[in-house]
């Protein structure tokens, strides 16, 4: 009975298939890429993550690679990699809400039809259009070196010159710093969101006598919840997968800047000895991690308001 | 719940058809070398044809030397049609890696090439993987025609694994000290002579410093030397081939015959707080420096330390690098109790499943003799490995000249030691042949940690210390956990 029925939903399905066909046809790149290109991989990685597949071959099976990552020991490999993952989460926890914060107070001041208004945007959204790698390698001339040319500045100004990237103690300060670089993106969004907010709600604010800042809290920031979202769980997701500053910094002095998504990569690439089998593992621990907080973001998103329309 | 288990089969099935397909890998270790060995004709003479296809990193020198190892094989085997393919260093062995697994997974071997390029630094990694070396042994066995008794003993030593040959070594490589001899001059200070005590060294290194504060005379680019050279000795002081003789020299061990770990000594730490001493003098630059040769090429240092396979590179001449005009060479000082000097050999290997093995075991074959050798040599970056011309004072090595070299210019320094009753000759195979490949690479790096912590914060000689006893147990944890693993 289970079989007839089967064969009959077989069936329906192959009929409607042969009468959509052209719909098939036209999808059919996007399937075949999407199954090549991103479903195998997942897979493939999901299985490696048992193994220790050093792109020969694979000689155990098992969760020993999870273990590795789990193992606190005196020397276990646990001590280093969740030393990344917190450092990545440091970075991101500071990171995101300066970045925020910054790119906001940008938009606020920009958001003012003055002449030439136009202009001092593009002005501030113009590093954005560098490549981040192109970016850092400038940073890097810049702050990489006692002798950069941000030192000799401070020296003809007559003040002492900084670490910046060259101590232990500043790199992940000097890191944060520039990562604002790009804060003109942020700041394109944040106009957009900000005309997006009726005017009658600002007309009638300002009917009842409030100030600046009451404005501020009680309509700006509610009526652009949305775009904050938004920001919030791409930025988080971004920052944990922070991986462009090792072209140019490579993993820091002593370490120090070594993102898990940067050890995902040396443990499958650097060195001598590949192990796919635990950088896929990471990858996944990664993954876990990244699902996890953000499940928790749509969880508690109560705070979001999405005007009239249902959440 | 209907779709988590419809989800779940999916992964499944994906992973039956995975393991089906071969992803298990089953490939490399059933080869039966006897039958290998067989497709190997040893009689081939100069008029066999064929095919061969060569994999080198795309390196100038690499190609200079390839070029110039084609030709003169061409010369002797006109009939065997030679494709040379180049890959960047950066990913040369995760290509060749990535390679082997699909070329076993799909059965299609032509994707590899049948002579490759290799370091003996990567040698030991290279063979743990099983299915890409052919063990040239057993040719050797088989081939009357070939002795690897012709090469000298050091190079022979390091192409080895598991003590059996995997690599044919092309040069004999150990470190040298170069010299700006126009920096000398204008220092007023003499050319360092061989093996120099360590304090000849430093009170060199005092005089070149008050030398050149006190002249005028400018480098080719028109910079006074007293603000040109900021640091007097440019290396790569994370080199492994420096790092582990450097550490040999003052008597420090990394692991005993036996494997267990000596790396925490007062031996490591005076070899680290010698270096620290050279650092705060600024006599040497930044310890992780990722651009060492430079300073000296652009006439910014005085010494130099590195093998021959770089002359070429330090001599030539570009509008934004001068190179340096004045070349002396000399062997390297002596800076702890022990002369030990790094050394080591690249050289060539044949993939197991080469498609082409006749042509590659000939081609294998004509580096090892000296016209193949001469041949290398002839780009002025070689040094032979064969015993033959290491002494011959007029082989191709030692007739090579350039306008760049300098009164000084001694190519004895390239073999210095080799008849020393102790030799001086150090690789890092002294002790990574105690330890289990799949941690080598961790061992290497926790040397350099001990050497590159004096760049970091933590560099009082209480933290140095603190990090030396830190990376001996990370040694000795990783060394136990390889072998609980195996």
């Amino acid at each position: 009975m289970r079989a007839k029925k089967n064969d009959s939903r077989l069936g329906a399905f192959l009929r409607g298939a042969k009468k959509e066909y052209s719909n098939w046809l036209f999808m059919l790149p996007f399937i075949v890429g999407f199954s090549v290109f991103v479903a195998y991989p997942i897979i493939m990685s999901f299985v490696y993550s048992f193994t220790d597949f050093n792109a020969i071959r694979i000689k155990n099976y098992g969760f020993f690679n999870y273990e590795n990552i789990f193992d606190f020991s005196a020397y276990g490999m646990g001590n280093d990699i969740w030393k990344s993952f917190g450092l990545t989460a440091l970075y991101a926890v500071i990171s995101i809400p300066l970045n925020m914060f910054l790119s906001f107070t940008l938009a606020m001041a920009l958001r003012k039809a003055i002449p030439g208004i136009r202009g001092i945007r593009l002005l501030f959204y113009l590093p954005v259009l560098i490549p981040g790698i192109v970016m850092g390698q400038i940073w890097t001339d810049m702050l990489g070196h006692p002798e950069g040319l941000i030192n000799q500045w401070l020296g003809a100004i007559g003040l002492p010159a900084n670490t910046f990237f060259s101590s232990e103690k500043t790199q992940f300060a000097t890191l944060i710093a520039i990562s604002q670089w790009g804060i003109g993106g942020g700041m394109i969004v944040w106009l957009a969101a900000l005309e997006n907010v009726p005017k009658t709600l600002y007309e009638a604010a300002e009917m009842d006598g409030i100030t600046f800042f009451g404005k501020l809290f009680k309509i700006t920031l509610p009526m652009c919840t949305p775009i904050i979202f938004y920001n919030l769980i791409g930025s988080i997701i971004g920052a944990l997968q922070v991986f462009d500053t090792y072209a140019y910094l490579g993993t820091g002095q002593n370490n120090g800047l070594y993102f898990i998504s940067i050890r995902i990569y040396t443990t499958a690439f650097g060195g001598r000895v590949h192990d796919y089998g635990l950088a896929c593992a990471l990858a996944w621990v990664l993954f876990a991690v990244i699902a996890v907080l953000t499940g928790i973001m749509f969880k508690t998103s109560s705070w979001v308001f999405y005007g009239d329309s249902k959440q | 719940m209907k779709k988590l288990i419809c989800s779940l089969l999916a992964v499944c099935c994906a992973l039956t058809l995975c393991v089906a397909a071969g992803c298990g890998g089953n490939g490399g270790n059933n080869n039966d070398i006897d039958a290998l060995l067989k497709q190997i004709d040893v009689t081939a003479d100069d008029e066999y044809a064929g095919e061969l296809v060569i994999l080198t990193t795309n390196e100038a020198s690499e190609v200079l030397t390839m070029e110039s190892l084609i030709k003169a094989f061409n010369e002797k085997y006109p009939y065997i049609r030679v494709t040379h393919r180049t890959e960047v260093l950066d990913g040369y062995y995760n290509g060749l890696t990535n390679n082997t697994g699909v070329a076993i997974q799909t059965g299609d071997h032509s994707l590899m090439p049948d002579v490759f390029w290799l370091s003996q630094d990567f040698l030991q990694s290279i063979y743990d993987q099983e299915d890409i070396l052919f063990p040239l042994y057993r040719i050797d066995e088989k081939d009357d025609g070939f002795s690897e008794n012709v090469f000298a003993d050091e190079a022979l030593a390091v192409s080895k694994a598991n003590n059996n040959l995997y690599m044919i070594p092309r040069d004999y490589n150990q470190v040298v000290m170069y010299f700006n001899e126009k920096i000398f001059d204008a220092a007023k200070v003499a050319y360092p002579k061989p093996q120099m005590s360590k304090d000849e060294f430093i009170q060199m290194l005092a005089a070149l410093r008050a030398g050149l504060d006190a002249s005028d005379e400018v480098n080719d680019y028109g910079v006074p030397y007293k603000t040109a050279v900021t640091n007097l000795v440019d290396v790569n002081a994370l080199w492994d081939s420096w790092v582990w003789p450097l550490l040999k020299g003052f008597g420090a061990q990394v692991v005993t015959p036996d494997g267990q770990v000596a790396l925490d000594s007062q031996e490591t730490f005076n070899a680290v707080s010698f270096w620290k001493s050279l650092r705060k003098n600024n006599y040497v630059g930044s310890v992780s420096t990722t651009n060492a040769g430079v300073d000296f090429r652009m006439q910014q240092a005085a010494i130099y330390f590195h093998a021959r396979a770089t002359l070429t590179d330090i001599t030539s001449s570009t509008k934004q690098i001068r190179g340096v005009q004045k070349l002396g060479v000399t062997a390297l000082p002596q800076f702890g109790e022990k002369y030990a000097i790094g050394g080591g050999s690249s050289g060539y290997a044949m993939y197991l499943n080469a498609e082409h093995k006749t042509e590659a075991w000939l081609f294998l074959k004509f580096v090892a003799s000296e016209a193949g050798q001469n041949a290398f040599c002839s780009t002025g970056n070689g040094v032979p490995s064969i015993k033959s011309l290491l002494s011959d004072d007029n082989a191709v090595w030692r007739t090579y000249t350039s306008p760049a070299f300098g009164d000084a210019f001694d190519n004895d320094a390239f073999v210095y030691g080799m008849d020393f009753e102790e030799k001086p000759f150090t690789s890092i195979h002294d002790y990574t042949r105690y330890i289990p490949a799949s941690v080598q690479e961790d061992v290497l790096v926790s040397l350099r940690t001990c050497f590159a912590a004096i760049d970091g914060d933590a560099s009082s000689d209480d933290e140095l210390k603190a990090n030396i006893t830190n990376q001996a147990g990370l040694i000795d944890y990783l060394i136990k956990q390889a072998q609980n693993k195996k």
